[in-house]
């Protein structure tokens, strides 16, 4: 998913500015919402459309941003989220890096993506075992996903084993 | 013997002098008389002043013309004189062709009409006119030539007015005021016909005549006076013949009807109503009056004065040969005798004139009180649109009629639509309907129906439920698609 391909080279100068007020905000988890606002540190980028996620391990493997300047589609790696804050997705990178980025993004194909059997998939999430505890999926919605925070993240992971034991 | 003097002699020559003149004058009168009778049915023939030489011969060998007959030449300008101010003869050609041989008959034989290659006026409308001039026994012939099609007949009455300038029946009693109202009654009747024609009913012309002369006849009969009664006089008859009356003329014929009544016509010989026979090809009508008893009573009251001093005549006549015969009585005697005689005479005539006045004809029982055999009404049609479905009643609303009008259907009633055989109760509303009706009963006898084809549109208008469901549901499966067919947490596919 993160491999690199295609010289696309979106242009993103000249986006909005980041909202103080969003800027201060920090959610718990991360909350990827269906149209939230995407933004570099240093400007708005474009919106999220879509959430890919692995079935099998319920993590994120990737969001689809509809570029603000082009309306292009792209990947990119939920590890470039710092934060999120209310509907807005803050990346932890600026926007030259960002176009550089997708610049090497697979190409976004629609019909290599498929529909997620999101009850069943949910139901298996306690089973679930992330490799990359910081994407996995803590709730969703018919329009949202949910994975934990940084610090989120090292509760749930200090919570495995006594969970571990328990199934033992 | 008597030994005769000179002043009886002188008597004697005066008594035979008075004796011849008197003798001379019933002769002449008697003469006069039987030339005014002659004159009385002598023809007049008019001739519309188009007519070549050849037409104009042609038409009174139709007329069956004799050297009696008076000939006399109609202009296109005469009917338009006629017609000043009832109808606008402009847009007409100017000419005259339609030509007329009426011939008058006694009173109380009503009219004998009958046409010869005359396309509008039917013998029905020349029978109403005459009824209303005032003309109510003579027998009239209308034709134009045979090569000239398309005549109207307005120049035909018109020479039937201008005929009675000159030569007057003694049965007739016309005057301008009556023509006058004549010819407006025939020019309405004419428009009213021909707007039912334009509406779809057959014989347009002939239907309109049959409403107007029926409702004549009651408004005659009853001696309806006044607007509304004359209204429903007209109703009645338009219920009765299944015929409407355009709304844009029915106004004018209640006026006229009412104007008409108001004229305090003596309808004499129709003054009882009227019978009307008429040939199956329509061009013939024989319009007898059922007031032909009171006629033939003031005729014969008439007959009885005439004898009666025919009777006083001859009395005096009488007296006076026996008294030059024998010349045995003195000059004073006999001059006494003639003088009583002329007096009883006198007397006598006197009173058989007051018989003839007591025999007034309003003394004479009226013939409507004889039981006459009705005649039997004939079947007629009535065309238009059924108005709703058909049960044991058929609604059908008549062209040119708001109001739909309920038929008694009859137990062996035929029915076809569009050519086919069908039932009544296959008929539906909106469907164009051609009725024969029994004259007497009212019942639908025949029915032939068609059913106005029904355009692309209006046969869509009837799907509406189905364009309209055809249209939404895409858009419902599209709009649900659209929602649904991003979902915002996808997997990547794999191979």
């Amino acid at each position: 998913m993160h491999a690199v391909s295609g010289s696309r080279t979106p242009n993103l100068s000249g986006g909005p500015t980041v909202p103080a007020e969003r800027m201060l905000r920090r959610d718990r988890d991360i909350r990827f919402e269906r149209g939230s606002p995407v933004y570099a540190t240093d400007g708005r980028v474009g919106v999220v459309r879509q959430v890919v996620i692995d079935e099998n391990a319920l993590e994120v493997v990737a969001l689809v941003i509809e570029l603000e300047s082009t309306g292009q589609r792209v990947f990119i790696s939920p590890d470039l989220v710092d934060k999120t804050g209310g509907s807005a997705v803050f990346l932890a990178i600026t926007r030259q890096h960002f176009q550089e980025l997708v610049a090497q993004s697979p190409a976004y194909r629609r019909d290599r993506l498929g529909k997620v059997n999101l009850k069943a998939a949910l139901r298996k999430r306690l089973d679930a075992r992330s490799g990359r505890p910081r994407r996995a999926i803590i709730e969703a919605g018919r329009d949202f996903v949910e994975t934990p925070s940084v610090a989120r993240t090292a509760e749930r992971l200090a919570a495995v084993p006594s969970v571990a034991e328990g199934a033992a | 013997m008597l030994k005769r003097s000179f002043p009886s002699r002188w008597l004697q020559r005066q008594s035979a002098r008075a004796l011849s003149i008197l003798i001379l004058a019933v002769v002449l009168t008697s003469s006069l008389t039987i030339s005014s009778l002659a004159a009385e049915h002598t023809r007049i023939i008019t001739i519309g002043e188009t007519n070549s030489e050849a037409q104009k011969q042609e038409l009174l060998n139709v007329f069956g013309a004799d050297d009696g007959d008076k000939i006399i030449t109609v202009t296109f300008a005469d009917t338009v004189e006629a017609m000043d101010g009832i109808f606008d003869m402009s847009s007409f050609q100017p000419v005259a062709f339609s030509s007329t041989a009426l011939t008058c008959r006694d009173l109380g034989e009503g009219l004998d009409v009958t046409t010869n290659n005359i396309q509008l006026v039917t013998p029905g409308l020349y029978a109403m006119a005459l009824v209303t001039a005032g003309i109510g026994d003579a027998e009239l012939v209308v034709a134009a030539p045979a090569a000239i099609s398309g005549v109207e007949g307005m120049t035909a009455l018109t020479g039937v007015f201008r005929t009675w300038d000159l030569a007057p029946c003694e049965s007739g009693n016309t005057s301008r005021a009556r023509q006058r109202l004549a010819l407006e009654e025939l020019t309405l009747t004419v428009q009213i016909g021909t707007a039912l024609s334009y509406s779809g009913v057959p014989n347009g012309v002939q239907r309109a005549t049959d409403v107007v002369l029926q409702t004549q006849k009651t408004i005659v009969t009853d001696q309806l006076q006044g607007s509304k009664a004359i209204s429903r006089a007209l109703a009645a008859t338009e219920r009765e013949l299944g015929v409407s009356v355009p709304a844009a003329q029915r106004d004018q014929l209640v006026t006229l009807l009412t104007r008409l009544a108001e004229q305090d016509i003596n309808w004499s010989t129709f003054a009882a109503g009227w019978t009307i026979e008429t040939n199956p090809a329509n061009t013939r009508i024989t319009m007898r009056g059922e007031g032909i008893a009171i006629r033939q009573a003031q005729q014969t009251a008439t007959a009885m004065a005439a004898n009666q001093t025919a009777t006083a005549q001859a009395e005096l006549t009488a007296t006076a040969e026996a008294d030059a015969a024998q010349l045995t009585a003195t000059a004073e005697a006999a001059a006494a005798l003639t003088a009583t005689a002329a007096a009883r005479a006198t007397d006598e005539a006197a009173a058989a004139l007051t018989a003839t006045a007591d025999a007034r004809p309003t003394e004479t029982p009226r013939p409507t009180e004889t039981p006459t055999p009705a005649p039997t009404a004939a079947p007629y049609g009535v065309t238009g649109e059924i108005a709703g479905s058909p049960s044991e009643l058929l609604s059908v609303t008549s062209a040119g009629s708001a109001e739909p009008v309920q038929y008694p259907i009859a137990a062996r009633v035929s029915a076809t639509l569009d050519g086919q055989p069908a039932q009544v109760r296959d008929l539906r509303r909106g469907d164009h309907v051609e009725l024969t009706l029994d004259g007497t009963t009212k019942e639908v006898l025949s029915v032939m129906a068609s059913r106005p084809s029904v355009g692309m549109w209006e046969r869509l208008a009837g799907l509406w439920w189905l364009i309209t469901a055809g249209l939404l549901l895409p858009t419902a499966v599209w709009a649900r698609r659209a929602r649904a067919e991003e979902p915002f947490i996808v997997r990547e596919l794999r191979g």
